[in-house]
């Protein structure tokens, strides 16, 4: 859809707002702005986004005068002027209005932090055929936000601790990982201390507040499988470990490990003292490294793929992790040491 | 549509086309003395409506050609005898002709069960030039594979000469189209003897006053791509007996795409795509119980439809986890067919997975619902095992369990996964 690539300008009052969406999720910003056609009511045009951005960002210092001009919009700024074309506003979209009151706030870098950890875990979003996993389920309870994201072989979960209740009691949120991320994008960009959350009565979509800016996202009609059964908070036995030295380490040892399944293993040797990765295949080669353990374990061997537990030591920040196991075939259970919040479960491969 | 090679780059090279003569029917005769000197078909049965997968030489001599309707094929020939596919045992002598071909190069690409490309172009000398070497390729198939498997061999510059070449005379021919005999061939033969041009194009080329490929190559390409968009672009090289397609894949590059896929002519009165759904799922579930058998799980699914007028409609949908669970191979086929323009008519449908890995080398699912999955597909195929197949089955199959047996022709895909 042409019109979708379009950026909607409207004045109200004293200021401009930009508007846009592919439908799944929609941008509003608003900046101030002074109205030199007051009591006019409110003036709008819709132009290629592409184009205003790529003009926005060649200006020079200084104001920028914008005027609707029959079928283009006029930006002036010193002696640069520069007519736009419009497309027809009628065919454009309705975005979403914000509802009225929030369904909760967080700071900002809590839930920034919440997302950088729980994001990256999901399947990706052309995977439509197992759309719940696509999503990040955000579950909105009386005193912590809980995110949580699966693939169906891993899973990160990350519980925020909210700094008060929220005002309509809790909910449940499954929002697209993808949404999410470009929500972080824009996030990243912004100077603001909080975020609030709100949603509309229609339970269709979630809006993120953060500043002068917000970002609207379809929620999926899906239901989320229960994932409280999957992690094995029972696990015996337990790695202790340096968290970056256990990061290098299977970045090393992943070097060689078979293309298509990137498995190392991992073993404790009736000592247990230490934890041996090792991987090998045909074509590359093999490796090893022994890495001590902080307090004696449990002897255990058992196979990851390498990606699923470096992709989740980098999210962390502690620089100790408990990587609690129970047997060969019994999913792990990776969390940091002092415990954060944040939980990951990654299932193994089966030693052949 | 990649561009092909350029004029200069294909002079002087020597690729051949090898194409096996009634390859299945062959196969089963050199299996099978009874079956010698006989009309033979081999198809699905004779009772349902499926089309020739090949014919003897006798049963040809009777005007029986591949791809015609079984119902044809005995109103001429009435004495003529059925026999269903066994496609183990074609395989097998495919390996076995192309562990042949490879002796000589790596240069070789599989085209089919049946045909095989081979660049020769700086080997042939060794052999006393290309026509000695294609003798002494055809003699050691011969002696490998038995008297009655022959092939046809195509000699020229590019793969589309090649394969008219092979197509020239046959069975058991031997052709080369040098380069100063191109321009004659071109005058000479019509527009559907050479691969890349179907009925529907020849039609729309004879609307445009072009009948033979040295007028197809005469013509404005301009003019072409405005009649057929980018194909008008390979439709002028083809004209000019120059190879749209690039040269001989080498036969370690096809190794990485390996693949498993099964493709299949529908009955006359399933020849639409809604009807055609429950074909193709059964296609995803053969496919599924390939991978599992042979201990893959693939990412990449593709999906092929075949109109009425053999133009074909492909498109593959890459998943981020490999699978071998023939639903979800369904369910993307149903995705990817959303997002391609469905023929009116449906004659085919064809499904492969590629991009495999071996299954054992994923980790196990996490949540109860993948593992009851990955357990009830060992149980099922434990079941068939022992059985046969569609011992047990979803029975939403029901409607296509007729079907069986039948041979598909393959398609002409790398489909086939040779070990």
């Amino acid at each position: 859809m042409p019109i979708l690539l379009g950026i909607k300008l409207q004045v109200t009052n004293d200021q401009l707002t930009l508007q846009a969406t592919d439908l799944e999720r929609a941008i509003i910003c608003t900046i101030p702005a002074e109205n030199r056609q007051k009591g006019q009511g409110p003036q709008a045009a819709l132009v290629n986004g592409e184009i205003l951005a790529k003009v926005a960002s060649r200006l020079p210092q200084g104001e920028v005068v914008v005027r609707t001009v029959e079928e283009k919009v006029e930006l002036s700024c010193g002696g640069v002027k520069i007519d736009l074309l419009t497309m027809p506003l009628e065919d454009y979209p309705e975005i979403p209005q914000l509802p009225e009151k929030p369904a909760c706030s967080i700071p900002r870098e809590q839930l920034q932090r919440g997302l950088e950890q729980t994001t990256f875990a999901a399947l990706s979003a052309r995977e439509t055929s197992r759309l719940s996993l696509t999503g990040v389920d955000m579950i909105l309870q009386e005193d912590k936000l809980r995110l949580v994201a699966t693939n169906g072989y891993r899973l990160a979960l990350k519980e925020e601790p909210l700094d008060t209740p929220p005002p309509g009691g809790g909910g449940e949120y499954l929002v697209s990982s993808d949404s999410l991320k470009e929500f972080l994008g824009i996030l990243s960009q912004l100077d603001v201390e909080r975020v609030e959350l709100y949603q509309d009565k229609e339970k269709r979509n979630i809006f993120f507040v953060a500043g002068n800016v917000i970002f609207v996202a379809k929620l999926l009609q899906e239901e989320y499988p229960d994932f409280e059964r999957v992690i094995p908070r029972g696990n015996k036995i337990a790695l202790q470990l340096e968290r970056v030295a256990f990061l290098e380490a299977l970045q090393r040892v992943e070097i060689t490990a078979a293309e298509e399944s990137g498995a190392v293993i991992l073993e404790v040797g009736d000592q247990g003292e230490a934890l041996a990765i090792s991987s090998q295949s045909a074509e590359k080669g093999e490796a090893k490294e022994i890495l001590k353990l902080l307090q004696k374990a449990e002897p255990i061997k058992i196979s990851f793929k390498a990606e699923y537990l470096i992709e989740a030591l980098k999210k962390m920040d502690a620089a100790e992790v408990t990587f609690w196991l129970e047997d060969p075939e019994s999913a792990g259970l990776l969390e940091p040491v002092p415990q954060d919040g944040f939980t990951y479960v990654c299932m193994p491969i089966r030693i052949g | 549509m990649s561009t092909g090679l350029q004029a200069e780059e294909e002079r002087g090279r020597v690729i051949f086309l090898l194409d096996m003569d009634s390859y299945f029917a062959s196969v089963e005769q050199q299996a099978n003395p009874f079956l010698r000197g006989r009309p033979i078909i081999v198809s699905g049965r004779a009772d349902i409506q499926t089309v020739v997968a090949a014919a003897s030489r006798e049963a040809k001599r009777w005007g029986i050609r591949s791809g015609m309707s079984t119902f044809e094929a005995r109103r001429l020939c009435p004495r003529v005898e059925f026999l269903p596919g066994d496609p183990a045992k074609y395989l097998s002598i495919t390996t076995r002709f192309l562990e042949i071909l490879r002796r000589y190069t790596d240069l070789v690409e599989v085209f089919s069960i049946d045909e095989a490309f081979m660049d020769v172009t700086s080997i042939h000398r060794r052999y006393g030039g290309p026509i000695a070497l294609a003798e002494r390729i055809k003699g050691e198939i011969r002696r490998a594979c038995g008297p009655c498997i022959t092939c046809s061999i195509g000699i020229a510059r590019n793969k589309l000469l090649a394969k008219l070449a092979a197509e020239m005379h046959k069975p058991d021919g031997l052709t080369w189209i040098k380069d100063e005999q191109i321009p004659e061939v071109l005058e000479k033969v019509s527009l559907t003897d050479v691969c890349g041009i179907g009925e529907r194009i020849a039609r729309r080329l004879n609307s445009m006053g072009i009948y033979r490929l040295s007028e197809l190559g005469g013509c404005d390409e301009e003019w072409l791509v405005k009649e057929f968009g980018a194909y008008g672009k390979a439709l002028k090289l083809i004209g000019q007996g120059r190879d749209p397609s690039p040269g001989v894949i080498p036969y370690y590059h096809q190794e990485e795409e390996k693949s498993v896929g099964h493709s299949l002519t529908l009955p006359y009165e399933w020849r639409t795509f809604e009807r055609a759904k429950i074909v193709l799922y059964r296609l995803c579930e053969q496919v599924a119980r390939r991978l599992r058998k042979g201990g893959h799980a693939g990412r990449t699914v593709s999906l092929w439809l075949v109109s009425q007028d053999y133009e074909g409609v492909h498109k593959q949908y890459t998943l981020d986890v490999p699978t071998d669970d023939g639903e979800l191979i369904f369910k993307t086929c149903l995705k990817i067919s959303e997002m391609v323009e469905i023929p009116k008519t449906v004659r085919a449908v064809g499904v492969s997975v590629s991009n495999l890995e071996r299954a054992e080398a994923l980790p196990q699912p996490l949540f109860a619902q993948g593992q009851r999955k990955e357990r009830l597909l060992r149980v099922v195929d434990e079941i068939n095992d022992e059985y046969g197949e569609m011992t047990l089955f979803q029975a939403v199959l029901l409607a296509t369990k007729r079907m069986e047996p039948h041979v598909g022709k393959f398609g002409r895909t790398r489909e086939l996964a040779l070990g």
